[in-house]
């Protein structure tokens, strides 16, 4: 989002100062468009068409949480009548992976639904995982939803293929070393709240206890050691590569003078 | 001793009938009941039939140990007590070689609690020192009474994983609260985010294997690799009775135990891929065709690679 940010100042800037006001604002929304239309939809279409090609017959494809681009490349897998399995592993407290569930199964894929916890009994039967990414570090540290790097992991440590499906814009030339430096915080009462689940946390009132504190981290870092390669609208990169597409990009940018395409 | 006599039935058998049935159920749950259940079995065998020698008492034994390990195969306690038992009566036989007496069976299940509180007592403020971050996870008896010895003298602050889909990390969390220690509660998918911060990571275990590795509740793998990748310290809190000789090849399928789906996927999901559960299972009928949603709660207890393990 910070790059997203940074280019419409970019844009703002360069907008010539005689502009009468009603054009400036046209010609900006032009390139929002613009930039929705290139950098994401069309974006989205052909890492689609790239990460398609790596899902084969009598595939076992491990999933994590909610990625509405890893929901796409599996729904056009299975448009293209490859058979293959999903095992979608979910965690708390968003329990994104039901919406990932429901999704797939509109698109009659056969589906395995787990807990984070029970990933390691069942991950010898996967061959391939699939991760969505909310940002990658030049690095190629890649920020996702928290648990991600747990399975990549555990998959790294079962010699399972780790593909990260990540649209260039969410590419940053910051650095990240651990998932505790920058992050968000969700709502630590969601982790108090069990459906389900019969009775009542212990956690109840924790704000009355003194010395209990509960933590709700939203993201966290995968080192670049277990991602096997990243899928992008340019194709399929090592994690090494983040940094040469990050200097293409900044070219592109410096090149057309943050004006006409952002 | 006394209630043994009173509330068994006419023979032995029965008494080993009725605990095996009860282990199948699952009516004992945990290794400490399990193991001192085992124990007071041992007891009355010995108490009930009159053994003209070491020999033949050693048979006895060994053929009630394979009828109560064969019910709850999970549960290692069961085989450790007993192998306990025999190798107090070889001890015993060779020392005296006459009849072996039965005394030598009454320390087994008193040492057992008493030896677990005071290692705790002794070892909690040697491992952990001032301002430390300990990451754990669920809920274990052992770890929680070694916490709170060490925070009588140092303080340090825990970091306690929910263990979902039991939420026992949640009781932990609140009990060390109520303590006085500093308690931070996470969700699972936070560990390898926290594992950055901890200085150590403290664990029960269910059982411990010959090696090194450790069985213990779903998600202990994954925070084994985490303290791995971070090279933080791995330590497993476990009583003598969870120290188990077996050397498997695959823990993860023959040490096993499953639940309930329902843990994980209530029934409103379970009935949305019903219909194409169906569908899939008539399509691949004959195939050994899975469900096509299986909301499968596998792994209760999962193996961890130990810290012995080499990585």
């Amino acid at each position: 989002m910070a790059n997203t940010i940074r280019r419409l100042k970019m844009r703002i800037h360069s907008i010539d100062v005689n502009a009468p006001e009603a054009e400036a604002k046209r010609a900006l929304i032009e390139d929002i468009r613009r930039y929705i239309e290139v950098q994401i939809i069309a974006a989205d279409r052909l890492l689609v068409d790239c990460a398609v090609q790596k899902v084969t017959d009598g595939d076992v494809i491990l999933t994590f949480a909610y990625s509405h681009i890893v929901a796409n490349v599996l729904t056009k897998a299975a448009a293209l009548g490859r058979t293959f399995k999903v095992m979608v592993v979910d965690c708390r407290p968003e329990l994104e992976g039901q919406r990932m569930l429901e999704k797939l199964q509109a698109s009659g894929i056969a589906c395995s639904y787990i807990h984070l916890n029970a990933l390691s009994f069942v991950v010898r039967d996967v061959t391939k995982v699939f991760l969505g990414a909310a940002a990658i570090m030049s690095n190629g540290t890649v920020m996702g939803r928290a648990g991600n790097a747990a399975v990549a992991m555990t998959a790294h440590a079962h010699s399972k293929p780790v593909l990260v499906c990540c649209e260039s814009f969410k590419f940053h030339e910051r650095v990240q070393l651990d998932s505790i430096t920058h992050n968000e915080l969700g709502d630590p009462d969601a982790l108090v709240s069990l459906p389900g689940y019969p009775g009542v946390s212990p956690l109840a009132g924790w704000q009355d206890i003194p010395r209990l504190g509960l933590l709700n981290l939203k993201y966290d870092a995968m080192p670049a050691e277990y991602v096997t390669m990243i899928v992008t609208e340019y194709g399929m990169i090592p994690p090494t590569s983040v940094p040469v597409i990050l200097r293409e990009q900044q070219q592109d940018a410096s090149a057309s003078g943050g004006g006409g395409g952002m | 001793m006394a209630e043994a006599v009173k509330e068994k039935p006419s023979s032995f058998a029965e008494v080993v009938e009725n605990c095996c049935a009860q282990l199948r159920r699952r009516q004992i749950q945990g290794s400490l009941p399990c193991a001192k259940r085992t124990a007071e079995i041992m007891r009355a065998l010995l108490t009930m039939q009159r053994h003209p020698d070491a020999a033949s008492l050693i048979d006895d034994v060994r053929a009630v140990g394979y009828k109560l390990q064969a019910a709850k195969p999970v549960e290692l306690a069961v085989g450790n007590i007993v192998r306990r038992v025999l190798h107090l009566i070889r001890e015993e036989a060779q020392t005296e070689k006459s009849d072996s007496e039965a005394d030598s069976n009454d320390a087994v299940p008193q040492g057992k609690a008493d030896g677990k509180q005071d290692v705790m007592k002794s070892q909690g403020v040697e491992h952990l020192h001032a301002n430390e971050v300990i990451l754990t996870l669920g809920m274990s008896d052992t770890t929680y009474a070694f916490l709170r010895e060490a925070a009588r003298k140092r303080e340090f602050q825990v970091v306690v994983a929910e263990g979902a889909p039991r939420y026992d990390g949640h009781l932990q969390a609140r009990k060390l609260a109520d303590a006085g220690i500093q308690v931070t509660a996470i969700p699972d998918s936070a560990v390898f985010a926290m594992m950055a911060r901890a200085n150590k990571v403290l664990v029960g275990a269910h059982a411990v294997l010959a090696n090194g590795g450790a069985i213990a509740p779903a998600g202990i793998h994954m925070v084994a690799l985490a303290a791995h990748k971070h090279s933080t310290p791995l330590v497993v809190l476990v009583g003598l009775h969870k120290l188990s000789p077996q050397f498997p090849h695959d823990p993860d399928l023959l040490y096993n135990d499953f639940r309930g789906p329902a843990e994980v996927a209530d029934c409103d999901m379970q009935a949305q891929g019903l219909p194409q559960q169906m569908a899939y299972a008539a399509a691949h009928s004959g195939v050994g065709g899975g469900s096509s949603e299986e909301p499968s709660n596998s792994g209760t207890e999962a193996r961890a690679q130990g810290a012995s393990h080499p990585h």
